[in-house]
């Protein structure tokens, strides 16, 4: 920090989503990683490869993940986490019962958040899964100016 | 921002958290769309929000949440959608069968939560609506922080 209060600050900060639905993903316990083909914003030297984000400096940054489903029936559990796919480490996933959460169009949506330490070149993702009935839960994208699901984060210091 | 990427802490900058300190009459229940005006403010630095309505002061990159408490939810309200910033550039959160996830009280919350990506003067504010049955869902407030917005400028 500098003798006038202020923080030499990067702004590093992005925000991606897919932009197309993809049907059948999961429902029977298969472990999906949505692929994030389009940007938002993605800005500070963060680097996007689809599926995670790479961390162009080490620091604390600040994520968060949501995912849309659609197509549920009688799934009966589904998470998602954010995973450092470089460590390993992972927040605690948030889980439910899509089942009951489905509201009247068979969709249902998961999100979480967390803070992490990254170091340079780390990859962040996010992860999620639907199990207890057939592999026909579809990731829904939204639209451009709505997306319903997506991946966004920002350094914090 | 200075020069050298710095921000000066000791500026007042975009942060802001408002709350609903009083629970709402019925406000959705049968698909009506009704906007979030957070009536008290916790903290507002450099004034942007009033009733809920934030006006972006600086053109960057803002976290925001909004989290509601709803109440008297009934098994027939099977849609909702929380819904914050304005036309062309909203985030969705919500979808869930409402009325399945109510407690015994017959209250629930939903929340959304991102990174946004605002223009300086855009006029930002959040919305709920719940569908599938009679108008009678209120907003829960309270000055524990039942239903609230909260964000900052993450970057410009």
């Amino acid at each position: 920090m500098a003798t006038n209060n202020a923080i030499n600050y990067r702004p590093i900060s992005w925000f991606v989503y897919p932009s197309i639905d993809t049907d059948d993903q999961t429902g029977d316990g298969t472990g999906i990683s949505p692929f994030f083909d389009t940007t938002k914003f993605l800005i500070g030297g963060a680097t996007f490869f689809g599926h995670q984000i790479g961390a162009p400096v080490a620091g604390y940054y600040m994520i968060n993940a949501q995912v849309t489903f659609g197509n549920v029936a009688a799934h009966t559990a589904a998470s998602i986490n954010i995973l450092n796919t470089t460590t390993g480490e992972q927040s605690t996933p948030c889980e439910c019962n899509p089942s009951v959460l489905k509201d009247s169009s068979d969709k249902f949506m998961l999100s979480t958040q967390a803070v992490f330490y990254l170091n340079v070149g780390d990859f962040i993702g996010v992860t999620c899964v639907v199990s207890g009935g057939a592999k026909t839960v579809d990731l829904l994208s939204g639209i451009a100016s709505e997306p319903l699901t997506w991946f966004s984060g920002a350094i914090l210091i | 921002m200075a020069t050298n990427n710095a921000i000066n802490l000791a500026k007042p900058y975009p942060l802001f958290f408002g709350y609903y300190s009083a629970t709402t009459a019925a406000i959705t229940g049968d698909g009506t769309l009704f906007p979030l005006a957070f009536d008290t403010d916790k903290f507002d630095l450099g004034g942007n929000l009033l009733n809920g309505v934030v006006t972006i002061p600086t053109t960057g990159k803002y976290y925001i949440y909004v989290t509601t408490q709803l109440g008297s939810l009934a098994v027939g309200h099977t849609s909702c959608l929380l819904q914050v910033g304005l036309a062309g550039n909203y985030l969705d959160g919500g979808y869930v069968n409402i009325g399945a996830i109510r407690d015994s009280a017959d209250t629930a919350s939903v929340s959304v939560c991102g990174l946004m990506d605002f223009t300086a003067a855009d006029i930002v504010q959040a919305s709920i609506t719940v569908t599938g049955a009679a108008k009678a869902v209120t907003v829960i407030g309270a000055a524990t922080y039942s239903s609230y917005i909260c964000g900052y400028l993450i970057n410009s």
